[in-house]
């Protein structure tokens, strides 16, 4: 099964992904925190992360800094409210796959989710 | 304004003597006579004295007068050795003003009034003779004291300067100067015109020494008055120098604070736009997922009714009207600082006239005795923000607090304030409550949109989310120290209301 990891202090967002991933199969975690974040990337090792450059425990650069050095096969989606070239530069240099602008569409992430699992064969469908 | 142009004047006339070249004019005046004395043209020796001393009345710089008139004796008229002495002008006898021709030049050489030869030119008034020394032939005189030492005396010091004669010059009355002659170069002896000659000169040159003295001492006067007035107007020069130095200080200060402004406008700008972007686009992100949401679920299934989804199109409500409390505080906010600024405001009586607020909430809530004690000392300056708002941050906290006291025996809210010790020009204010505190999980996540510990109904959670966009609007800071059991401190900064910088400093310097 795809698994998902969103890490953002918006429950908004990770209800709205939550259910509408796990509709289309995924498997899908949620971290409101930075810190609860990295705990489930070192247990589950998620395919796919999505995660927000704000959190309020830690700034999401570091996160993602961790997220790819504990794993480092997960395709990580940075997102961010606010353009801040500084930090979308410095996610681009530590390896972030993918870049989205808030707002984003559900459409947008599915396909942009989609295209991460084409790109390398991830683990059969169940 | 007199002594500048004074000292313009004098730079002035200095200027001039300086460029004549005075030795031509002196022996441009002087050769005539001495051929014409050499001659021996007895009767030309008035006109001759008065064209020489006038030339010599043109050198006003005694040293030079002096160097002058040696050098002329030496070279000009062939005299071996000449010597000149003249009164000190500070003490008692004589000093060796000039000398040329000697094998060994003398560093200094003085002759006191009581000297012997002092003493009888001053009494004779006559040039004095070696030879006549040496035969002891001089005429005898009551006054003077002409014993055979004073006479050896008299004899070593013209011996000194190989002297054939000592030639005496007056201004007045007063012996000022004494010539030492050595023998001609010719070893031609000198002519009792020669004398002559040589006495009436000195008498001219004693005056024009005179007159060089009192020139070098107005001068020096003058020097000194120039001295002071070159140092007044360094002072002076100093002054508008540091004058412009001030005001180029002040401009800089004065672009700095524009620089400032600018900046300010630019991070304020800078923040509204982080501000909005996240407060605005995490609701704009769920309404849209809400609405893809929505769409999906109709094309999955065309027989949907909007009833069945209708949690989806309330969570849309709630989003649409969260962008607008977020977007409404904004532009409200903007509204009131129209110039870009805040109002300053006293936190004393933010807090003040926030009380009957919360008075009438706790009222309603049945939340009542509990101490609040508010420690603003005086010093606390004003701070920049907008009343209204910063009174809807302080409810929520009191609000929060009360209801995190709930149950507790002696409920004590303290508000204290200080200028903020890690920020520069802000101010943190620190809102206790002994309360029931909070886990290190809960702290994380209280300023969450819609995050609420409290059952449904009770809270939206909406309080602490809202404080923290006002406070971050307003430039300032909002975090929380807690302890479960024991209390929560929340520590908001605020910026102080800082008059401009220049002003400021312009007053300080008036
Ligand atoms: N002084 C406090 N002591 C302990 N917990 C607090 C305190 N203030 C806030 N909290 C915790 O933070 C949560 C969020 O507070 P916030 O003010 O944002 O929302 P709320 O009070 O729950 O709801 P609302 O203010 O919208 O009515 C609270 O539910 C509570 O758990
Ligand atoms: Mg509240």
């Amino acid at each position: 099964m795809r698994t998902l990891l969103i890490v953002d202090d918006e429950i908004g967002i990770t209800d709205e992904v939550k259910s509408f991933f796990e509709e289309e199969g995924y498997q899908v975690f949620t971290a409101d925190t930075a810190k609860e974040g990295i705990q489930i990337v070192s247990q589950v090792r998620p395919d796919v992360l999505l995660l927000d450059m704000k959190l309020p425990d830690m700034s999401g650069l570091n996160v993602l800094q961790i997220a790819k050095a504990i794993s480092p096969a997960t395709k990580v989606i940075v997102n961010t409210g606010y353009v801040d070239q500084a930090i979308i530069d410095e996610a681009a240099k530590m390896g972030r796959d993918v870049f989205l602008q808030k707002p984003f569409d559900l459409m947008v992430l599915w396909e942009e989710v989609d295209k991460l699992f084409r790109q390398t064969p991830g683990p059969p469908q169940s | 304004m007199t002594m500048l142009s004074f000292s313009q004047m004098l730079a002035f006339i200095f200027g001039i003597v300086l460029t004549i070249p005075v030795y031509e004019l002196l022996r441009r005046w002087l050769t005539p006579i001495l051929t014409r004395v050499s001659r021996k043209k007895h009767a030309d020796y008035q006109k001759l004295l008065k064209d020489a001393s006038r030339s010599m009345s043109k050198i006003e710089n005694l040293a030079h007068l002096f160097s002058l008139v040696v050098h002329f004796l030496t070279f000009r008229v062939g005299i071996r050795q000449v010597a000149i002495f003249t009164r000190r002008k500070d003490a008692e006898g004589f000093w060796l003003a000039n000398q040329r021709g000697y094998e060994k030049n003398f560093l200094e050489y003085q002759m006191d009034d009581n000297h012997p030869l002092v003493q009888w030119l001053h009494e004779k008034k006559q040039i004095l003779d070696v030879q006549l020394v040496a035969d002891q032939k001089l005429t005898p005189s009551k006054q003077l004291d002409m014993r055979a030492s004073k006479i050896r005396t008299m004899i070593e010091t013209m011996k000194d300067f190989d002297a054939v004669c000592a030639i005496p010059s007056f201004f007045g009355s007063e012996l000022k100067n004494i010539l030492f002659l050595g023998r001609k170069k010719s070893e031609q002896r000198y002519t009792r015109d020669d004398w002559e000659l040589f006495y009436n000169l000195a008498q001219e040159a004693a005056v024009a020494i005179e007159n060089a003295n009192l020139f070098d001492e107005t001068k020096q006067k003058k020097n000194e008055l120039k001295i002071i007035n070159d140092q007044l107007e360094y002072s002076k020069s100093k002054l508008i120098k540091a004058l412009q130095e001030t005001e180029r200080a002040n401009k800089q200060l004065q672009d700095a604070q524009a620089q400032l402004i600018h900046e300010q406008k630019m991070a304020t700008l800078g923040r509204l736009a982080a501000s909005v972007g996240h407060e605005v686009n995490n609701p704009l992100t769920i309404l849209s997922m809400n609405v893809s949401r929505a769409i999906l679920k109709f094309r999955k299934d065309p027989t949907l009714k909007v009833a069945d989804i209708m949690d989806v199109f309330q969570k849309m409500e709630q989003n649409i009207s969260r962008i607008k409390a977020v977007v409404n505080t904004l532009t409200g906010l903007l509204k009131k600082s129209e110039k870009g600024k805040f109002e300053p405001l006293s936190l004393k009586l933010v807090l003040e006239e926030t009380l009957p607020l919360v008075q009438f909430q706790t009222y309603l809530e049945n939340l009542t005795g509990t101490e609040v004690a508010f420690e603003i000392p005086q010093s606390i300056p004003l701070v920049r923000g907008d009343l209204e708002r910063l009174q809807e941050v302080f409810l929520n906290l009191f609000i929060n607090a009360y209801h995190a006291m709930v149950g507790k025996r002696n409920r004590q809210i303290t508000v204290k304030a200080e200028r903020a010790s890690d920020e520069e020009g802000f101010v943190a204010v620190h809102f206790s409550d002994n309360g029931m505190g909070m886990t290190e999980e809960i702290q994380k996540k209280i300023f969450n949109y819609a995050y609420t510990t409290k059952p449904p109904g009770k809270g939206s959670g909406m309080g602490l989310y809202m404080c923290k966009y006002i406070i971050e609007l307003h430039g300032g800071t909002i975090r929380v120290n807690s302890t479960l059991g024991v209390g929560t401190t929340f520590i908001l900064t605020l910026p102080i209301h800082a008059e401009p910088v220049a002003k400021h400093l312009l007053q300080k310097q008036d």
